[in-house]
């Protein structure tokens, strides 16, 4: 089961951070689609995101977002379009993919 | 792009792999099939073997698979030959 954790800023309700957490579990590493759709989310928005004051991290079973102050207009709509995404996943995919906002 | 896609960062499961193993011939039954001390008819096949585990003795003959038969009617014997060879024969019937 892959977790993915949402915050956000509580005056302006723009996402500051996105963390995903855990493997999919559906199929065998190589097969597994599950696991290609979130691989491809995360890590194409963070080559879309433009600010500079992001702390990243992306690797095997664990990747993050966390912007260090209150994100630009432009990297907000980026941010909310990766939540559409992770939720669409979830949406089709809900025992192997659960996204909590906090 | 600053991040490389690796589209498997979320999976977990290694591949399985598969294994050119797993045959196996049937049981070929072999071993004694008439005990020490038990009667047989002339002919009946007393031990059953691939090579001689069993030597034949007295009243007895081997086949060519092996196998060690009865020559006459009486009682099995299983007894040493030598320092660490067996033989079997049949004490014919009076």
């Amino acid at each position: 089961m892959i977790k993915i954790v949402i915050k956000r800023d509580e005056s302006s309700q723009k996402i500051t951070s996105i963390e995903v957490k855990g493997h999919s579990g559906k199929d065998v590493k190589g097969k597994d689609l599950v696991c290609a759709a979130i691989s491809a989310i995360i890590t194409g928005g963070m080559n879309a995101l433009s600010d500079n004051e992001y702390d990243f991290l992306l690797e095997s079973g664990h990747a993050y977002i966390k912007h260090l102050d209150i994100p630009s207009d432009y990297d907000a709509v980026v941010l909310r379009t990766i939540e559409a995404q992770f939720k669409t996943v979830e949406e089709a995919e809900e025992d192997f993919v659960r996204v909590e906002n906090l | 792009m600053m991040f490389k896609l690796d589209l498997q960062l979320f999976a977990s499961k290694k591949g399985v792999g598969s294994t050119k193993n797993g045959r196996d011939s049937a049981g070929r039954r072999l071993g004694a099939k008439v005990a020490d001390g038990q009667w047989c008819h002339a002919g009946s096949i007393i031990y059953r073997q691939r090579g001689t585990r069993i030597y034949p003795g007295e009243n007895t003959k081997i086949g060519k698979d092996d196998t060690i038969f009865a020559l006459v009617s009486g009682v099995v014997k299983y007894e040493r030959l030598g320092k660490d060879r067996k033989q079997v024969r049949v004490v014919a019937d009076k």
